[in-house]
């Protein structure tokens, strides 16, 4: 109520008593083609066409990749439901008034879901809120624009608007979007023209018989004038395919389709078209969906690589290194025809740098394991290759992930040192917490399995609460007088409620349902803490983080569970768990022989007696990557800092993207230090190393989205 | 290397202990960790001390935590590490620690960061009535032409520059432009002394000639600047304001309550550095460095952009800060009495209030910008002077759009609802009238197609047939707007109907209207009431009483009003109103600030006071939102808050700005800023910057900060301004940590490892070798 003016609710509600009572408002229905479209779709052939040029946000790109990006904005896929890309592009450019009062426009947000639905009747309310589709008329409403600007001035819901956004222009202007008529005159960067802006072209005769004066055609195209250069027999061509589409003719269709994808290219002026070589490749990298499926086989290579550690046996050794390389390969695939099609080394943004870091991170970890011939590398490189690859699946949004321009600054030699040196060296930081996760969960097996499996059981149970609780806290939050946005402006009610969070997730563990209530009250702190960050950030990530504990919880107490019965059934860890080799023919170079980090050397901690070789080996390969970490990671922020020196006149400016690259360094040089003073060192090591991750993680993703500075378009 | 420095056999001073421990140096690097990342994560901890990124890592505390650890990086290096080849790379690491520590230090202590506006030389294309504000800009360079085509202004409109003349630094002082308007054509020689010269009747040409910048504002620092608009060559002044807030809203208890966009009251934050606390006040001066009130030091003026004068005027007035607002998005009016007013000109304070809040209003009947909110649904303010005219204001409308219709000769009168499309013959006169359509928001249009005006209501189109001639007259609801014919070639008539004989009024509420009708003296005619008029055209009417609070049931919701004031004769002062923090974009500092300034008399003028709000200007010398104030001597001045200037020394002026855009045109991927660079006493040099390229003039590194991004008019370019001392010692002591941590990483194991094979070799030998001479001997 707080959120509309006074006055304009109480003349609604003289508005509301004014108006006619009528019949209770029905639900609208979701979007369907009808058969007679399915049919005109499967009937038509795309190849041509779908390989036309389109100009799009400052590039070329084909029709068929404009349309599964529009459609992607629109309806959360690449194309309509029932029809191909193409076919929903020109049914949504010649049609899209017909679906109006459909449900078509997706919402992936359950914040913006639940901001633009606001003002809906109830059961509407409720039915938007849970499958996240809209009406183009609906979100045309003067509350949901209102409510849109106020959203974009915040600074985390910035991402999420703006895909809403893209969603409203492709629902109301797509039409003027898809400008496939190339200009014929004038620079190769001038505008080209959407088939609306052709009417202008058709011969008067035409003109008249559709009945459309000047205003109108005015107001229909928001130009003044005729194409210059665009025959009226090419106008025609678009006039007639719009036509044929609407009788949903099938041969005039197709015949139009193939006219216009012949002239345009011979339209446009001398080489400002586009080669077919680039358009057919962008083809091929949509629908081989960007090549980010490869994750399956990176799990699979992880899988195999395990089974190789623990077992030593040989096969699972070779299998892992095949799929690695097979999945190295068809990584390699993806970030060669996107280098190929923009014309540009592909790390300007997210997608783009955590797909080329994580290649050339298990590349990377590949050449170690074969030097070092030990198997925890394929491991941890397979784990690295799997979670770039499925965040770059299923967790980033589409739109962020599609083919586009990058920032005028970047253009510079730079990015392809600095921006690659700084993203390598980011993998190779995940890659080491995976290694120290790895060196973690071997060492409480060993130390103390129980406390371990109670560790990973209050994780679980701290996901648990967190994806059940959420919705609640969730509808609370939105139906509370304090709206999110302003949590967000006053975040001193954010952190006291993740206070209480926190304090509720403490309580989990005094029910001492445990052995070792003092491990899992570290947990129930560390998850605190967790949610008091989260607290101010979108619910999506409340979930997602919910999610990862249960999972990561259940992962990590059933491998517990499975390491402890081996042992006790085995009753011979070392003989079980003894160094694993990965590959026939024994080491090139001994893992001892390999350089070392400054500090003390692994093996002489408190206790080393007790602990295996194996876990010694760990640690060997864990500061074998930290090594490489603390260089890389020093040497390319300095490059950042010589790119920054030359444009923007100054090398440091304390932006938080720099004073989280330092931090970052900062823990790594605290490793180094820390192995000199603390007993159990490969532990203080790969806890530290975690923290680092972390800090790397923040460094990445929550500095670039949510803090504002001069590198939120990294 | 040994840990902790701890040496046997002697007994070491606790603080030596202290500063080699490798333990403590850890803890500092988590410190400096700590704060580095709470400081920058943390955006509202810095806003609460007023304190940019760069001000809170100069802060004393940094500085100290930096300090601790540069002491115990050293003691540690001597006292703990042996100096041999070994540890060559650990040494060499923390050596070039401490001399990157040492150059950023250097860099970051006097500091200095901004930026400068380059205006480059254009031809403006001007509305005669508004030459303050170009409806285009074309670059003043020989060759440059723009063209239009628009009856409104006479057919085909060209201008093309044919000739430029100027001096060596400043390149255009004259440009002379072939006009063609129509069929004629004429050469016209524009200089910056001479007004815009007119074309056509409606618009005229001017020339912004070349300028040369010889200063550049700070990025952070606040000044106030004045100059006296009684001396036409007067400079501008200026006093720093280092103590200023720059986030969040301070000020001390003012006159009127300060609102923000949505019509709540805004609370001050802290206006004093302390932290109150269990009923304590906790001073935090020590931690943070800004105040409230500010006093302006005008009695000791800088004058950055020109030497000291001996003659130059004295500020008449001591000016205090007692307010910060970091974002105001205006200001509102606000009713009070006026007694010296001779004129009617009547106000009203009033305030809605429900169960959920209030809401305050403050309208003019006489103004019609200030008599109605601006909204679908607005709430307005009528003043009668008779039964006749409260009648005619308090009645229901025949409809949802209700039009009436006077024609002089013959005189008839009628009213009646109408609805799109309709067409009414006005009985016994030659009229025709068509209802084209109604819009709920329309702005009166100007002559050469823009806007007139920026009041915006609803308004009937309707088309006049009167038997001769033919064209569409706009009627604006709104009371005090007057219609507006357009010609049957759709061009609009600024000022006169083209049938006067014909008047039309237009009522319409489309979402729901409210009204106060009040009148002058006292008694039933004068006693104010609230009407609501529904969509429907059916007026409810409310009874009010000044002072007082009224209930009012509207569609069965309760609503208290009160009218605060009502005033006959009024005067408006101006409130300023802050955007609510929920619509905030982050970034822009300064950008939408205003401060408020009190200023007090001097001397025999001790008695004058005044309190008035200076928004924020970008550039004090081209300062968009000057305040201009009428001191106590009669004399007038110009106060700017802006940001603080400094020399560079010389001189720059633009040549031009280059972009190159992408395909589309609707972005740009590379700027380029030429312009000539003259050092004092030097020539100029031509000299440029463009994107990831910078260029040091006088020991400032200049670089491509800003520019227009989506239109090739190159109006301006902003540079960036900076130095960089320290650079070097930065250089060598990043050089020296990589070369080093090489080494400890990759070479000293390699040495290592050749020390250990030498003393198993030596080991070996020992064992095979046969005994010495000596035990054989003995044997």
């Amino acid at each position: 109520m707080t959120r509309m003016p006074m006055l304009t609710v109480l003349l609604v509600a003289l508005a509301v008593v004014a108006a006619p009572r009528g019949a209770a408002q029905s639900l609208p229905p979701a979007f369907q083609a009808d058969d007679a479209l399915i049919a005109l779709d499967g009937a038509i052939d795309w190849t041509a066409f779908g390989l036309m040029a389109v100009q799009d946000q400052g590039r070329y790109k084909s029709l068929e990749s404009f349309a599964r990006e529009t459609m992607g904005m629109l309806t959360g896929r690449a194309a309509l439901p029932g029809l191909s890309p193409c076919g929903s592009a020109l049914e949504w450019a010649f049609n899209s008034a017909a679906y109006e009062q459909q449900r078509v426009v997706y919402l992936k947000d359950a914040v913006m879901r639940r901001e633009f639905a606001i003002d809906l009747p109830k059961e509407r309310r409720a039915q938007a809120e849970r499958d996240g589709l809209f009406t183009p008329a609906e979100l045309r409403s003067a509350t949901v624009q209102n409510r849109i600007g106020e959203l974009r001035a915040i600074t985390r819901m910035a991402s999420a608007v703006s895909r809403v956004l893209d969603a409203v222009q492709v629902a109301h202007f797509y039409p003027f979007m898809l400008q496939a008529i190339p200009a014929a005159e004038g620079a190769a960067e001038d505008a080209w023209h959407s088939p609306r802006a052709a009417l202008w072209n058709l011969p008067p005769e035409t003109v008249a018989e559709l009945g459309v004066d000047r205003a109108a055609l005015e107001r229909l195209t928001r130009r003044n004038g005729p194409i210059p250069g665009l025959s009226s027999e090419d106008a025609l061509a678009w006039a007639r395919l719009a036509a044929a589409w609407n009788a949903r003719d099938a041969a005039a269709v197709n015949a139009q389709l193939s006219v216009i994808a012949q002239r345009m290219p011979e339209i446009a002026g001398a080489g400002h078209y586009p080669p077919a070589a680039q358009l057919g490749a962008e083809r091929v990298y949509y629908r081989m969906n960007k090549f980010a499926s490869g994750w399956i086989v990176y799990l699979l290579a992880a899988i195999v690589g395990a089974v190789a550690m623990v077992t030593r046996w040989k096969s699972p050794a070779v299998v892992s290194v095949l799929l690695l390389l097979v999945a190295l390969a068809w990584h390699a695939t993806g970030i060669g025809l996107r280098w190929y099609i923009l014309g540009r080394i592909p790390v300007a943004n997210m997608f783009e740098a955590t797909f080329a870091a994580a290649w050339m991170c298990v590349l990377g970890a590949l050449l170690l394991a074969w030097v070092y011939r030990h198997a925890a590398m394929l491991v941890a490189a397979a784990v690295t290759g799997f979670f770039a690859l499925i965040l770059a699946d299923f967790v980033m949004p589409a739109s962020s992930t599609n083919l586009g321009t990058m920032m005028a600054i970047l253009d510079d030699v730079m990015l392809r040192i600095h921006t690659t040196l700084i993203v390598l060296s980011y993998a190779m930081v995940f890659l080491a917490a995976v290694l120290g996760a790895m060196y973690l969960f071997g060492f409480y097996l060993l130390r103390a399995p129980a406390a371990s499996v109670e560790a990973g059981v209050t994780i679980g149970v701290c996901g648990a609460v967190m994806w059940f609780v959420a919705p609640a806290v969730f509808t609370l939050a939105a139906s509370s007088p304090v709206t999110a946005a302003e949590m967000q402006k006053f975040p001193g009610v954010a952190y006291a409620a993740a206070a209480l969070a926190a304090l509720l997730f403490s309580a989990i563990p005094s029910l001492r349902l445990f052995r070792a209530p003092r491990i899992a009250c570290t947990f129930a702190v560390v998850f605190g803490a967790g949610s008091l960050t989260l607290a101010v950030l979108p619910y999506g990530y409340f979930v997602g983080w919910a999610k990862t504990a249960i999972y990561g919880g259940a992962a990590w107490t059933v491998a517990t569970l499975i390491g402890a019965a081996l042992l006790s059934i085995l009753a011979a860890r070392t003989a079980v768990l003894a160094p694993a080799s990965g590959g026939s023919g024994g080491a090139r170079v001994s893992l001892y022989d390999r350089p070392i980090m400054a500090g003390a050397l692994p093996g002489d901690e408190h206790g080393a007696a007790r602990l295996p070789r194996w876990l010694h080996e760990l640690d060997w390969c864990h500061l074998i990557v930290l090594n490489i970490i603390f260089v890389a990671l020093f040497v390319g922020t300095i490059l950042g800092a010589i790119w920054a020196d030359y444009s923007w006149g100054r090398p440091w400016g304390w932006d938080p993207k720099e004073v989280f690259a330092m931090n970052t360094w900062i823990v790594y040089a605290a490793i180094i230090h820390v192995r000199f003073v603390v007993r159990d060192r490969g532990l203080w090591t790969a806890w530290l190393s975690l923290v680092g991750c972390a800090v790397m993680a923040f460094n990445w993703y929550v500095v670039n989205t949510h803090i504002v500075g001069l590198h939120s378009y990294a | 290397m040994s840990s902790d420095g701890r040496s046997a056999g002697t007994r070491v001073n606790p603080l030596i202990r202290l500063f080699s421990s490798i333990t403590f140096g850890v803890i500092l690097l988590g410190l400096i960790f700590a704060y580095s990342s709470v400081v920058s994560a943390v955006a509202p901890l810095r806003y609460a001390i007023e304190m940019t990124e760069m001000h809170v890592f100069q802060h004393w505390i940094f500085a100290l935590l930096v300090a601790l650890f540069c002491t115990t990086l050293s003691v540690a290096t001597l006292r703990c590490i042996r100096w041999n080849v070994t540890n060559l790379g650990v040494l060499t690491v923390h050596s070039g620690l401490l001399i990157l520590i040492g150059g950023s230090t250097a860099y970051f202590w006097g500091k200095i960061e901004g930026d400068v506006l380059l205006l480059a030389p254009s031809l403006q294309l001007v509305r005669v009535d508004d030459p303050h504000n170009p409806l285009l800009e074309l670059h003043a360079e020989v060759g440059q032409s723009w063209q239009t085509s628009s009856p409104a202004i006479g057919g085909t409109l060209r201008f093309e520059v044919i000739a430029t003349s100027g001096e060596p630094l400043r390149k255009v002082r004259a440009a002379t432009v072939r006009i063609r308007l129509g069929e004629q054509e004429r050469d016209v020689t524009l200089t910056a002394a001479q007004p815009a010269t007119p074309i056509g009747g409606i618009l005229a040409l001017q020339l912004r000639p070349s300028e040369a910048a010889s200063h550049f504002v700070d990025r952070d620092a606040a000044a106030l600047y004045w100059r006296t608009l009684d001396e036409p060559d007067s400079r501008l002044r200026s006093a720093q304001l280092p103590q200023l807030p720059m986030y969040l809203e301070r000020f001390l208890p003012g006159k009127h309550p300060i609102r923000d966009t949505i019509g709540r009251e805004v609370a001050s934050h802290r206006t004093e550095p302390a932290v109150p606390l269990l009923g304590f006040s906790i001073p935090t001066g020590m931690l943070e460095t800004w105040r409230m009130p500010v006093e302006v030091a005008t009695g000791s003026p800088e004058w950055p952009f020109d030497r000291p004068d001996a003659g130059a005027p004295e500020l008449p007035f001591d000016v205090t800060i007692t307010g910060y607002l970091p974002v105001v998005r205006g200001f509102a009016p606000r009713a009070s009495a006026n007694p010296s007013a001779q004129e009617p000109f009547p106000g009203v304070n009033i305030r809605f209030a429900t169960e959920t809040g209030h809401r305050d209003f403050s309208l003019f009947a006489a103004d019609p910008a200030l008599s109605v909110t601006e909204s679908d649904s607005p709430l307005e303010f009528v003043w009668v002077r008779n039964e006749a005219e409260r009648e005619a204001a308090v009645r229901s409308r025949a409809g949802p759009h209700e039009l009436t219709v006077r024609v002089a000769n013959p005189p008839v009168e009628q009213t009646l609802a109408v609805v799109e499309g309709q067409t009414v013959q006005v009985e016994g006169t030659p009229y025709e009238l068509t209802i084209r359509g109604f819009e709920p928001r329309w702005l009166p249009m100007g002559a050469a197609g823009g806007a007139a005006g920026s009041t915006t209501g609803p308004a009937a189109f309707v088309q006049i047939n009167s038997g001769i001639r033919r064209f569409t007259r706009a009627v604006p609801a709104r009371p005090g707007v007057p219609a507006q014919d357009s010609d049957d070639r759709g061009a609009w008539q600024p000022q006169g109907m083209i049938d006067a004989n014909i008047t039309l009024e237009y009522r319409s509420s489309p979402a729901g209207l409210l009204r106060i009708v009040a009148g002058p003296g006292e008694g039933a005619a004068a006693a104010p009431e609230l009407v609501a008029f529904m969509p429907s055209g059916r007026a409810q009417r409310n009874p009010l009483t000044v002072g007082g609070t009224s209930a009012v049931l509207l569609a069965g919701e309760r609503l208290d009003v009160t009218i605060e004031g009502l005033f006959e004769r009024a005067m408006v002062e101006r409130v300023p109103v802050v955007e609510a923090p929920e619509r905030r974009r982050v970034g822009g500092e300064r950008a939408l600030s205003a401060v408020r300034l009190e200023l007090a008399g001097r001397g025999e003028h001790s008695q004058w006071r005044r309190t008035q709000w200076c928004m924020f200007s970008d550039y004090p010398q081209d300062a968009v939102r000057p305040l201009r104030v009428d001191g106590p001597d009669g004399r007038s001045w110009v106060v700017v808050y802006s940001r603080r200037a400094h020399p560079l020394g010389g001189a720059l002026s633009l040549d031009k700005l280059s972009v190159r855009f992408r395909p589309g045109r609707t972005s740009v991927d590379w700027w380029r800023s030429d312009y000539l660079a003259q050092t004092e006493g030097g020539d100029p040099v031509a000299a440029h910057v463009h994107t990831n390229q910078t260029h040091v003039f006088n020991g400032w590194t200049l670089f491509q900060a800003s520019a227009p991004g989506n239109e090739p008019h190159f109006r301006f370019t902003v540079l960036g301004v900076g130095n960089r001392r320290g650079i070097w010692p930065m250089t060598v002591g990043c050089v020296l940590i990589t070369l080093g941590s090489l080494y400890a990483f990759y070479v000293k194991p390699l040495l290592l490892r050749r020390r250990r094979d030498l003393a198993l070799a030596e080991a070996q030998r020992s064992i095979e070798a046969p005994p010495p001479r000596a035990l054989q001997e003995v044997r």
